[in-house]
């Protein structure tokens, strides 16, 4: 897998699809994010790792401007969509998040059922224009996110029935119905057993082909499965970015080194 | 038992201490639950007691008061009375006939005698035995033995009313004589006395009589007082008193049994339909309120004391015979669910009270819930986080505190302000009004329980909506709002219920002195803009009527109405909430 990564990582290294630059966040006083550069490019995942309470949830956040609905949450620095920025005024975070779709550490599916849990994102977008065209964006993405096949005869059961790896393979296809062009996933697999995580592992690797991914995740193994650029953070700082395989194989710096080896973290 | 060894974990190891020794603390720490398992107990049960004696007391007093005692009169539609000239009955003249005079007396009273005459019941007998009775009964108890033939052999209570009474004015000549100087005047008078009683056929009280006399000339003054002694003049005067009873008895005595005052229904009846006149048609009125008093028992009407007021004996036998044979009976009084007010316990109702309640219900639930959802959305969902939003939320808080009188007071100063305005007069006491004030004193309840519900949606709801895309509003209200609405239901209701037993607010508002209160008519007939009344104020009413009937029965009966209607609010709210409740 290490030498299909580094062959996408070619392919897909001029096509930036974000760029922070100077990036900083601070809630209230603690300045949670320091001085962040960090390009991510399209289809190809990228992994953010680093122990817990180090920013990466927080950085993954500003990249859809989830951070906005935190009052105390201020952002500063570039960062740039497609060479635009999306913290300028002109910007409705909305339409970015429809863009940026993500998916959550823990499985949230609407308490509605598992079609309108897909379909409600192309709805409120008027991505359909009629039943049939929502039905067909239903299916697509129930496919895309590999939940077709156990889910299509009970379209109208509860999203919240589904078994935790179920929803959250719900909740990608619900973020994957908008269209959008980057999929921030917050540990997606947090919550989720063995089994389930590898099923969403190898659907991650799946949507690598049309979408630019960003995962958050503890767990450096994932993270050397399914991504093929790899930034780790340490005390709201971007220590390293790099290839995967060079990040976990031949790390630059001695906290990445420490983190990897399980010294720190 | 799995506290035991965590009891014992402090102990050294080396000691070993048996699983089964209880230590020191751990029996201490037992004793300890045990205090408050009990204290809470205590507390629990106290409030049970409490709670049972109030329902006790409401429900002893209040359900039997929802049975009416209804006398089933054949109302005979006398032409006589309804149409006094003879010539065709118009509907203008029965219209004009007086409802006391015509209606109480004309047809109710002589409907009532005829209808218990009909019943094979003879009134002046039925009365005169109770007398008889009570004679008999009096003299008995001072020892004059043959009493009840006497009275017999007289013939007409009235004969032997004066027979006793006589017999009694020689007693008290006797007594005066003796009292005097003249000792055979005295004599005389004793000798009169005695004869008087064999006269009478009081052989016996003679004979004691004439041995009284015997030594009266010796020592007077213990004459005097042999003769009190006997109480015999006492029970003489009153058994002739008792005799001298059923000539009193005439219809004003009989009418007042029933309450057919202003039986406007009968007259319009008879208005809307003129061949009534001349017919007969069973027709019910309900039993005096002090009347119902003695048939339910609560008072005996066996001495002046337990007499209902207004009474006699005379009435109590008739009573007793119209219930043997069926004329009074005990019905369910639904009509007190539709009449209106009245100071006349008979025919009072909850009727404008319930419609009252029930539309300033609706008035609040628009306009609570209209602004409380509102005013909730906006402080938990969209509106900033500041010093300005603190004091809000704190001074709802505080607005839900606010006694409910000064929400009155609230309503009263616009209502003044409306008054100067010139418009006053038609909102003082409408539902409208009452509703907006219990809006208001509702508003606070119904924020704080509709934050607490949009609080309660987990934060990951608004996350996946916003994460896809949608927009703070279509994030409050496509997901938060509708995962809270069982929550905001619940409060709402509890907020209703709440306003439906509030009383103090629409004193002030003029709601408790509309007693000519009618039914309402339709709210989009312009109901909500009447005089009305609400079950509260109505209870409050009842509460200060004379009739102790009205005050213990009636005002309990409105009680149960109402909490009856706060316990289906309730339950409603517990049922939408278990029906409807959602789990994360």
């Amino acid at each position: 897998m290490n030498d299909m990564s580094t062959a996408q990582a070619a392919v897909g290294a001029d096509q930036i699809k974000f760029s922070a630059r100077n990036c900083q966040v601070y809630y209230g006083e603690n300045h949670a994010i320091k001085d962040v550069d960090v390009d991510i490019n399209d289809k190809m995942v990228t992994a953010f790792i680093g122990p817990s309470g180090c920013g990466k949830s927080t950085f993954l956040r500003c990249l859809n401007r989830m951070n906005d609905t935190i009052d105390i949450a201020r952002i500063e620095g570039d960062i740039r969509l497609d060479g635009e920025d999306i913290y300028d005024k002109r910007v409705d975070p909305v339409q970015l998040r429809a863009k940026v779709g993500m998916v959550f550490q823990k499985p949230n599916p609407f308490p509605k059922s598992i079609f309108d849990n897909v379909a409600y994102g192309p709805r409120i977008h008027g991505l359909a224009k009629d039943r049939a065209g929502l039905e067909e964006i239903v299916e697509t993405s129930l496919r895309k996110a590999a939940l077709w096949e156990e889910v299509k005869d009970r379209l109208a059961a509860p999203g919240t029935g589904l078994s935790g790896g179920q929803q959250q393979r719900l909740c990608i296809a619900r973020a994957v119905a908008t269209s959008p062009e980057v999929l921030l996933m917050d540990e997606p697999c947090s919550a989720l057993d063995p089994i389930a995580t590898s099923q969403v592992e190898d659907l991650i690797d799946q949507l690598r082909e049309q979408y630019s991914v960003v995962i958050v995740t503890h767990s450096m193994q994932q993270a050397s499965r399914v991504s093929q650029k790899t930034a780790f953070f340490h005390l709201g700082n971007l220590v390293e970015f790099g290839d995967t395989s060079q990040i976990f194989t031949n790390p630059k710096d001695e906290r990445t080194e420490s983190y990897i080896t399980g010294r720190i973290g | 038992m799995a506290d035991m060894t965590t009891g014992n974990g402090p102990q050294s190891p080396a000691s070993k201490p048996s699983l089964f020794v209880r230590t020191a603390q751990v029996r201490r720490r037992h004793q300890r639950g045990a205090v408050l398992k009990y204290l809470g107990l205590g507390a629990i049960c106290l409030v049970l007691f409490f709670l049972g004696v109030l329902l006790f007391s409401i429900v002893s007093r209040g359900a039997p008061a929802l049975w009416q005692y209804q006398a089933q009169i054949d109302l005979f539609y006398d032409p006589e009375v309804l149409n006094a000239d003879g010539g065709e009955v118009t509907a203008e003249e029965v219209a004009g006939v007086s409802l006391r005079s015509g209606f109480e007396r004309g047809l109710f009273t002589s409907s009532l005698r005829r209808t218990i005459e009909a019943a094979g019941i003879d009134i002046e007998a039925t009365v005169a035995e109770v007398w008889t009775e009570d004679a008999v009964a009096a003299m008995d108890a001072a020892g004059l033995s043959g009493s009840a033939e006497i009275i017999a052999a007289a013939g007409a209570p009235g004969d032997a009313a004066g027979l006793l009474g006589q017999t009694g004015n020689a007693i008290r000549a006797a007594v005066t004589a003796l009292g005097g100087d003249d000792t055979e005047a005295a004599a005389a008078a004793l000798e009169a006395l005695q004869t008087a009683l064999s006269d009478a056929g009081l052989t016996d009280a003679a004979s004691e009589i004439a041995g009284i006399a015997a030594g009266a000339s010796d020592d007077p003054a213990a004459a005097v007082q042999a003769l009190q002694d006997t109480g015999y003049q006492q029970a003489l005067f009153d058994a002739a008193s008792f005799l001298r009873q059923p000539a009193q008895f005439d219809d004003a005595e009989l009418g007042s049994i029933i309450f057919a005052a202003n039986r406007r229904d009968v007259r319009d009846r008879v208005v809307a339909d003129l061949d009534l006149v001349g017919t007969t048609v069973p027709e019910g009125a309900p039993v005096a309120i002090s009347m119902t008093r003695y048939l339910s028992g609560e008072l005996s009407g066996e001495n002046q004391s337990t007499m209902p007021p207004g009474f006699t004996q005379s009435h109590l036998a008739l009573v007793d015979r119209m219930v043997e044979v069926g004329i009074i009976s005990r019905a369910f009084n639904w009509n007190f669910f539709t009449n209106l007010y009245s100071q006349s316990g008979e025919i009072a109702g909850i009727g404008p009270a319930l419609m009252g309640s029930a539309y300033m219900m609706l008035v609040v639930l628009v306009f609570s819930l209209l602004f409380g959802v509102a005013a909730s959305i906006y402080l938990e969902e969209f509106a900033p986080k500041n010093r300005f939003t603190d004091f809000i939320e704190i001074n709802i808080a505080n607005l839900a505190a606010v006694p409910s009188i000064v929400f009155g007071i609230l309503g009263a100063a616009i209502l003044f302000v409306l008054v100067e305005l010139g418009f006053g007069n038609s909102i003082r006491g409408t539902a409208l009004l009452g509703g907006i004030v219990l809006s208001l004193m509702t508003l606070p309840t119904i924020v704080i329980a509709t934050r607490a519900a949009l609080k309660a949606v987990p934060p990951s709801i608004r996350d996946a909506a916003l994460g896809i895309g949608a927009s703070k509003v279509q994030t409050a209200f496509h997901h938060t709002l509708p995962l809270a609405a069982p929550g905001i239901l619940t409060g709402t209701i509890i907020g209703i219920a709440q306003a439906l037993g509030e009383t103090a607010p629409l004193l002030l508002i003029g709601v408790s002195v509309s007693t000519g209160a009618d039914i309402l008519s339709a709210p989009w007939n312009g109901g909500l803009l009447e005089q009305t009344q609400s079950m509260p104020t109505v209870v409050y009413l009842f509460a200060q009527n004379e009739d102790a009937p009205v005050r213990e029965g009636l005002a309990q009966s409105a009680i149960i109405v109402m909490l009856l209607l706060l316990f289906a609010l309730n339950f409603l709210a517990i049922t939408l909430r278990r029906r409807f409740e959602r789990r994360w």
